[in-house]
């Protein structure tokens, strides 16, 4: 595959932060020097422990920090150093993002027909009530919240994780993004239940032609929903190829140590 | 878990009712709130129809000075002849507008200083904070004091304004905390990321959240108000002409009333002042309940709260583990009864051995792990069953002596235990301190054995004078658990202990807790949700599923060949690393609600082979085989025997 084909790039992002009080200053290079490429139905796994900078670049790219050094380039058009609120409005309208825990990322006062609703409205996707009450329980029914009637009427507190995960994807999905950056969407999710969301993930992205960069700690959900893992190690990205490249014939020490740590009964009995 | 998750709110009838956010709701079902927001409803009535309550003008001379209670007079006159029973109830007016305008300026001003502030953040931040902490720290009456004689004006209008503009720091500061954690918090994220203007998030997403803070605020600042109002018009800085309760009072004071006893005059503004004080602080502290679930008060039947100890002794069977589970229950008690988060748990620990238990959220495995150590507190409750730890019967141990069980014979590690370290005090010092509740042990030798455990767990002796924050959350950790093993506990409890750190130090302090339980052979009961782990680190596994346990077996019996179905089910959720790439589909639907658990086996809605007519009626057998047991009809000798024919 060429650059060319890329929606959403990503060219030598640098973060640095700065910490400490008025009078301190410290300086934490969270990422440094990453590069990554997003394809239509490809999904790429960013994979790191905690503290690797894999949520500094995610959140880059959902323009919620500014890099300190680097480029994102949206078909190939550089959106850097676009601050203003139209302009990062229409960037969010074609890249947007899914959060790891499924309690916090919804409003828990409200039911969850409101939750999509408000996308709906502020990307002018409805014309009127009726349209957007066709629109709501197309979406419920996307994700398999069925029967969307009973379900649009809920809070989000009478919804199990899951379920609750999946408004928070059926949210994004409402804007018709072409780019999900998705932030752990199974981590906190029981073990019983993570492969029917990323089976969901999968539909997606291969139905819909959606491009997913999906961050995650874990490799073997990585290898499950991606075609390609780029492993990240103290703000740098230290190994990247194809998805069952890296995992089968690992070339850095450190993806041979993070392999190693994983447990796999299959290697004891 | 079921541990920390308060029960969901209960089923409140459709309609205007159902309309309400929860928290109103809760408000108004609870008798406390109730009955502040009666008498505060009774006195704005009072207010509103003072001139048809009031039986004269309030500054009107209408009889002789200084007489008692009457029944043509309630409350007595004045000494200039005026009704104080009209006065008291024209005062009602001036007192409840100064203290609720005065609160909801404060309120206002509160808001939308904390809430910009915490918004915006970094330099704006910075600033409002310094200049909210000088006005914290500034005393509020005297300044009122000081304004009020300087302005020319004292009516009521400049103490409320007085009041509001000293008042509005303690909000504003904690409202700006609220707003900082909400800020980055991800449903405010995701609302910017749908492109949510500014003022939307404010209002419907961050204020729903604050609610109950700006409540107490609102609160908080109309008592001080009415306080404040009274005590500078009974210090002569109000307009004496106005009728108010601190004029009242004023006048009282003014005529000698409280040396002569003349008692009419100025006990009832002191006592409606405090009639306004408790109304507000019952809805006050209502608001804390509701805010914190942990204050809602249960009722728990008196027989249920039956203290353990005074259950009968038992003696445990000679043969059984080192750890003997029997038939244990425990019920976590809600507003609408008790809900069985573990039923019927039975299973021993070995000596030497690596127990693991496994099963979903809420399943009742860490409800298990707080029993063996008696950590429940109510509203959870051990409702029946036995636990033995080396013979001694756990339930029965006083109170007293619980301390002393829990360090010597059973301790426990938690996920965030490594937050748990006192973070003031040296690493030693956590060691002695231990080490000296429970052993005849002077400092030094206690020390010295603080650097022994800590070589024990591959850590530097030396960090024994560090303090907590210089070492990394996997080194915290490791000395959590070398503390836990100070004492040689028989059995060391771990309910996730390394699910916050890395799968790199994981592996590693892993590796070197069992060395450690083969050496010294102490008995390890470990909780974890990653059962690849599990299988791999113990001995032997439990798997609980809504509260019971439904298989027990030896760690290889269990991966190469599972019994129960849920428990195939659950280790093929998903693939091992290894694992070729195929559509897998993990376990459909949730677990059971334990408030109405499914008749029958518990497992069967979500079970690929039930058997219909049998599963969902039935409650299946435990089964034991040779050193494995199981819950579940299909292994029982009657369905077998059925299937032959």
């Amino acid at each position: 595959m060429t650059r060319s084909e890329a929606i959403l790039e990503a060219v030598s992002l640098r973060k640095v932060f700065h910490t400490g009080g008025v009078f301190s200053r410290k300086e934490v290079i969270a990422a440094d020097d990453v590069s990554l490429a997003l394809r239509p139905r490809h999904a790429v796994a960013l994979v790191g422990q905690s503290g690797s900078g894999k949520s500094t670049v995610i959140r880059m790219l959902a323009k919620l920090y500014d890099p300190t050094a680097g480029a994102i380039l949206y078909e190939g058009e550089d959106v850097t150093t676009k601050r203003k609120r139209r302009d990062i409005f229409d960037y969010r309208s074609k890249v947007q993002m899914i959060f790891q825990d499924p309690f916090g990322s919804l409003n828990s006062t409200q039911k969850i027909d409101y939750h999509l609703r408000r996308p709906l409205r502020l990307h002018g996707k409805v014309k009127n009530a009726r349209d957007e009450r066709l629109r709501i329980g197309e979406l419920l029914e996307r994700v398999s919240l069925t029967p969307v009637d009973e379900f649009a009427k809920k809070y989000p507190h009478q919804l199990s994780g899951g379920q609750r995960q999946r408004v928070a994807i059926a949210r994004a999905l409402a804007i018709e993004p072409r780019v999900i950056l998705a932030d752990e969407p199974v981590s906190m999710l029981d073990v019983s239940i993570r492969i029917s969301i990323l089976n969901l993930l999968i539909k997606l992205r291969d139905e819909e032609n959606i491009a997913f960069l999906f961050v995650t700690h874990d490799l073997s959900s990585a290898r499950y929903f991606s075609d390609e893992i780029l492993i990240m190690h103290k703000g740098k990205i230290v190994e990247r190829g194809v998805s069952a490249e890296v995992i089968e014939n690992p070339q850095d020490d450190y993806t041979r140590l993070l392999l190693s740590s994983i447990a796999d009964p299959s290697r004891v009995f | 878990m079921t541990v920390s998750q308060p029960a969901a709110p209960p089923k409140r009838s459709p309609g205007l009712w159902a309309s309400l956010p929860d928290w109103v709701a809760t408000l108004l079902s609870n008798p406390r709130a109730m009955a502040g927001l009666l008498i505060l409803l009774a006195l704005v009535l009072v207010a509103v129809f003072a001139p048809q309550i009031a039986p004269y003008q309030p500054d009107r001379i209408v009889a002789r000075r200084d007489l008692p209670p009457s029944s043509e007079h309630v409350l007595g006159t004045t000494s200039l002849g005026q009704d104080v029973f009209s006065q008291m109830v024209f005062g009602t007016r001036i007192s409840l507008a100064v203290g609720f305008a005065t609160g909801t300026l404060v309120v206002l001003i509160a808001m939308t200083i904390g809430i910009t502030s915490g918004l915006v953040g970094g330099r704006v931040d910075n600033v409002v904070s310094m200049i909210v902490n000088v006005v914290l720290v500034i005393p509020q009456l005297p300044l009122i004091i000081v304004i009020a004689s300087w302005a020319r004006n004292t009516g009521p209008i400049t103490i409320i304004l007085v009041l509001a503009a000293t008042g509005w720091a303690f909000g504003a500061r904690v409202l700006r905390a609220q707003a900082l954690a909400l800020r980055n918090s991800e449903h405010i994220t995701s609302a910017r990321l749908i492109g949510e203007p500014i003022w939307r998030i404010v209002f419907f997403e961050m204020l729903p959240s604050m609610i109950s803070l700006v409540a107490a605020a609102w609160i908080g600042a109309v008592i001080f108000a009415i306080l404040s109002q009274a005590a500078l018009e009974f210090i002569g800085l109000g307009d004496p002409a106005v009728v108010s309760w601190g004029t009242i009072l004023y006048w009282a004071q003014n005529n000698t009333a409280l040396i002569s006893g003349r008692w009419w005059t100025f006990v009832p503004p002191g006592l409606a002042i405090a009639t306004v004080g408790l109304a507000l602080t019952l809805i006050n502290y209502s608001i804390d309940e509701i805010t914190n679930p942990r204050l809602r008060r249960i009722r728990i039947p008196k027989d249920a709260m039956r203290k353990p100890e005074s259950r009968p002794r038992e003696e445990p069977s000679e043969q059984g583990g080192l750890v003997q589970i029997r038939g244990l229950n425990v019920d976590y008690w809600t507003a609408t009864g008790p809900v069985r988060a573990a039923d019927n748990v039975s299973f021993d620990i070995r000596p030497n051995e690596v127990f693991g238990l496994a099963g979903e959220s809420g399943c009742g495995k860490s409800t298990v792990a707080y029993a063996i150590s008696r950590l429940h507190f109510p509203p959870a409750i051990i409702s029946g069953g036995r636990i033995f730890v080396d013979g001694q019967d756990v339930l029965a141990i006083p109170d007293k002596q619980l301390n002393k069980f829990r360090w010597d014979a059973v301790s426990m590690v938690f996920q965030s235990a490594m937050n748990s370290l006192n973070p003031v005090i040296t690493i030693g010092e956590q060691f002695v301190d231990v080490i000296q509740a429970h052993r005849d042990m002077d400092r030094k030798a206690a020390l010295e054995r603080g650097r022994e455990l800590l070589e024990m767990v591959e850590l530097d002796p030396d960090l024994i004078d560090s303090y907590p924050h210089q070492l990394s959350g996997g080194m915290r950790q490791r000395v959590v658990i070398a503390i836990a093993l100070a004492l040689n506990p028989k059995l060391l409890i771990m309910d996730e202990p390394t699910t916050a750190l890395d799968v790199v130090v994981e592996r590693q302090i892993l590796q070197r807790v069992k060395v450690l339980q083969r050496e010294f052979g102490f008995s390890i009961l470990f909780i974890t949700h990653d059962l690849s782990l599990l299988i791999e680190f113990s001995d032997r596994i439990g798997i609980m599923y809504a509260g019971e346990l439904v298989e027990v077996a030896p760690a290889k019996a269990l991966y190469t060949d599972p019994q129960h179905p849920y428990t195939r089910l659950l280790m093929n959720a998903f693939p091992s690393i290894h694992d070729d790439r195929t559509g897998r589909y993990g376990i459909e639907g949730t677990p059971p609600d334990l408030r109405t658990p499914p008749t029958g086996c518990r497992f069967h809605p979500r079970c690929d082979v039930a058997i219909a007519g049998l599963c969902e009626v039935v409650v299946p057998p435990v089964v034991s085989t040779g050193d494995r047991l199981a819950r579940c009809h299909l292994l029982s000798e009657e369905y077998a025997e059925r299937a032959v024919k």
